[in-house]
């Protein structure tokens, strides 16, 4: 036991000073935040006023469009002039679309046309068909007597708002979904990180012969656990600091300095907690099979051809997760995440948006601990033939052998 | 296991005790039937050229793997990893942390044989000392050229006071005046009452230092025991004569083969060659200022003994 924990607080040691684990605490996080925040923000403040010229010959629904447009909130500020169609206006206007001096023009024929020389900016085309549908039908009912306000009350817009039932408490959904992503991403990108770390912490240990040091005073046993709780250790380290983190941004203070208080980010304890256990057994898992691949390649670039074989399952994991936070009670979803190498991403995910029968939490935890057991059992006895074996890779006979060895 | 100490009062303790061991990798026989003793004090030399299995017979000795057939006893008892404890291994490569500052590294391989930090930290500042290398101490092992990680990897092997030391190929890499260094201290070990298995295929190395040897070719043990009853088994048909004038008596019938360094000759001579009439022979036309007959060297047995067979 002394030997393992002398091993393992080496392992801690050494890793945390390093500065790619300091830029991976710090960074994670920051991309995180800036993958919300940018689009929100790009969204919210628009690229700056938009001048548009709406070419008609009907100006009381020109100025219909002007004051629809001006009275949408969630619209970008639009600058709209209104002129009275003639074919000799279009080079003018034209030209005015190529010299940037407007955005673009929209010309009320049969059929309405907007023209502009950006052809990605779907968005407010589609606030232009709105508005103009407002101001037509505001056009026609008054047409049928029906008042100003009356029109208006008819097309306010309507805003439904997703709760969850949860323990009597109301959640807000759209949170809960931002916060399920988030948290699963961070599962995720920590271990791949930690199972990297560890098969190439392997690989050098073998290239440099520390082995041959290593093994004349303690085990191969001592030597693997000693690994992985060291490594372990740091990975809880960097997803408590970034649980903290998080913590700390979804705390009632700090959400009211956001400027969409919409998206509030919150963790319950129970998140939390199911976090931790779902990292540290997906960490055992991944590895301890990152181990065995680390002693049984003799460079790194042979290590990372190998590690996609064993990082499948999280990879697939993160394509799914569409589909199991569509229909998480699915009979897929529900499958896949009993199974051990999905278990640690996809029952997280369920648990988070919609908490899964307590059996199946019960079962997929006991498949899990199955399933770290197993992977331990074999990478251990490969690992302890492979760490001093130098040459070309096993075949998948020769490793059936190592697993035979005394 | 139970004995009475006082049995072995007048012979020294058999550190290691090597019965009999073979292992089989696939289908390559690394080691085969290897038998061999070290005694407490003594310096043993295991000889062989690369591949011999030099490497898989000190793997079997302290454990790190098993012997599939034979039995390995250290200090007289069967073997136990706690007793790995009161051994100090160097292997042939290099095996240190890179990134980590070399002080930091002595004490945690101290204390992995047992030591507690500030014990390990004290032996290794006074190790370095002695190995006049006490400045490295603070920078991190990769800033630390070839020898002088060599130096730290002796440090950090004799570090707890082991009753056996194994070095593997220990003055690699080294230049002269260390080796003197190293070589001096594994003396003073061995006369402390230390057990030193010496592995190399440099056999003037183990000639000089070693009481005993085993030479290994091929897996198995083909000579051994102490170098002096070796070699008194051997003729010696060795000459070696420094001369001036004419060498034409290096064709005299009873030489087997004769190599010429420009007036120092080595000379072999055929069985039962009397070395007097080599001597007149070459008085008569040269003027010999020295004549030597020598024992053979242990480098002329093991070519003898594996016939010659070595990439060493």
């Amino acid at each position: 036991m002394r030997n393992i924990f002398l091993i393992a607080r080496r392992e801690y040691l050494e890793r945390v000073r390093t500065k790619a684990f300091i830029v991976s605490v710090v960074l994670f996080p920051v991309l995180m935040a800036l993958c919300v925040a940018v689009p929100a923000y790009i969204a919210s403040k628009g690229a700056g006023q938009k001048n548009i010229v709406f070419v008609t010959d009907d100006a009381v629904l020109g100025q219909a469009l002007v004051g629809e447009l001006a009275s949408d909130k969630d619209t970008r500020e639009m600058s709209v002039t209104v002129d009275a169609p003639a074919e000799s206006l279009r080079p003018q206007l034209n030209e005015q679309v190529q010299t940037k001096k407007i955005d673009g023009y929209l010309w009320m024929g049969d059929k309405p046309a907007y023209y502009s020389n950006s052809a990605g900016d779907l968005e407010l085309v589609g606030t232009l068909e709105d508005a103009l549908q407002r101001a037509l039908a505001h056009q026609q009912l008054g047409g049928h007597g029906v008042s100003s306000a009356e029109v208006h009350a008819i097309f306010a817009p309507v805003h439904i708002d997703m709760r969850l039932v949860r323990n009597g408490m109301g959640a807000n959904a759209l949170s809960t979904y931002i916060a399920a992503i988030v948290l699963m991403i961070m599962l995720y990108g920590s271990l791949m990180f930690q199972g990297n770390a560890v098969s190439q912490s392997v690989v050098e240990e073998k290239t440099s012969r520390i082995f041959e040091v290593m093994l004349a005073m303690v085990s191969p046993k001592e030597m693997l656990a000693g690994k992985l709780l060291g490594v372990g250790a740091v990975g809880l380290t960097q997803v408590s600091i970034w649980l903290v983190a998080g913590v700390l941004l979804s705390s009632p203070g700090v959400a009211m300095m956001h400027a969409s208080s919409e998206y509030t980010f919150h963790l319950s304890a129970w998140n939390v907690v199911t976090f931790v256990i779902c990292f540290l057994l997906g960490f055992l898992f991944y590895s301890a099979l990152a181990a065995m691949l680390g002693s049984m390649v003799n460079s790194n670039q042979e290590a990372q051809q190998l590690s996609p074989f064993i990082n499948m399952p999280l990879i697939l994991c993160v394509l799914l997760f569409q589909a199991v936070l569509s229909d998480p009670s699915g009979r897929w979803a529900t499958i896949l995440s009993l199974l051990p190498p999905f278990a640690p991403l996809l029952m997280y995910l369920r648990i988070m948006v919609q908490t899964p029968p307590v059996w199946q939490i019960a079962l997929s935890l006991v498949l899990m601990l199955g399933g770290v057991w197993l992977v331990i059992a074999l990478a251990s006895r490969i690992y302890r033939v492979g760490i001093l074996m130098y040459g070309k890779r096993p075949t998948m006979p020769e490793l059936l052998r190592w697993l035979k060895y005394s | 296991m139970h004995w009475e100490p006082t049995q072995y009062l007048d012979q020294p303790m058999k550190i290691v005790q090597l019965n009999r061991i073979t292992k089989k990798y696939d289908t390559k026989i690394a080691v085969q039937d290897l038998s061999l003793e070290i005694e407490a004090g003594t310096m043993f030399g295991l000889l062989g050229p690369n591949g011999a299995g030099k490497t898989s017979t000190i793997r079997m000795m302290i454990g790190m793997t098993l012997p599939d057939t034979g039995s390995v006893s250290l200090f007289q008892a069967p073997f136990t990893r706690k007793s790995l404890q009161r051994v100090g291994y160097l292997p042939e490569e290099r095996g240190l942390y890179k990134k980590m500052k070399v002080i930091d590294q002595l004490v945690l391989l101290g204390q992995l044989r047992g030591l507690d930090a500030a014990a390990a930290e004290q032996r290794g500042r006074r190790w370095a000392e002695r190995l006049e290398i006490a400045d490295s101490l603070d920078k991190k092992t990769d800033e630390l050229s070839k020898g002088m990680q060599q130096k730290i990897q002796f440090i950090a092997t004799i570090l707890h006071d082991p009753e056996l030391i194994i070095m593997d190929e220990p003055f690699s890499g080294l230049d002269p005046v260390n080796t003197i260094l190293l070589q001096d201290v594994l003396v003073e070990l061995k006369n402390q009452g230390k057990a030193i298995l010496f592995s190399t295929h440099h056999m003037e190395q183990v000639e000089k230092l070693c009481e005993s040897i085993c030479l290994v070719n091929g897996g198995k043990g083909v000579l051994s025991g102490s170098v002096r009853e070796i070699k008194a088994r051997y003729p010696r048909n060795l000459l070696r004569i420094h001369f001036e004038g004419d060498d034409k008596f290096l064709s005299h019938p009873m030489i087997a083969e004769a190599k010429n360094y420009g007036g120092n000759a080595e000379i072999h001579l055929k069985p039962g060659a009397d070395p007097q009439q080599i001597l007149s022979a070459a008085m008569a036309n040269a003027r010999v200022d020295r004549f030597e007959l020598m024992e053979p060297t242990l480098e002329d047995i093991f070519i003898q003994t594996v016939g010659g067979k070595t990439d060493a």
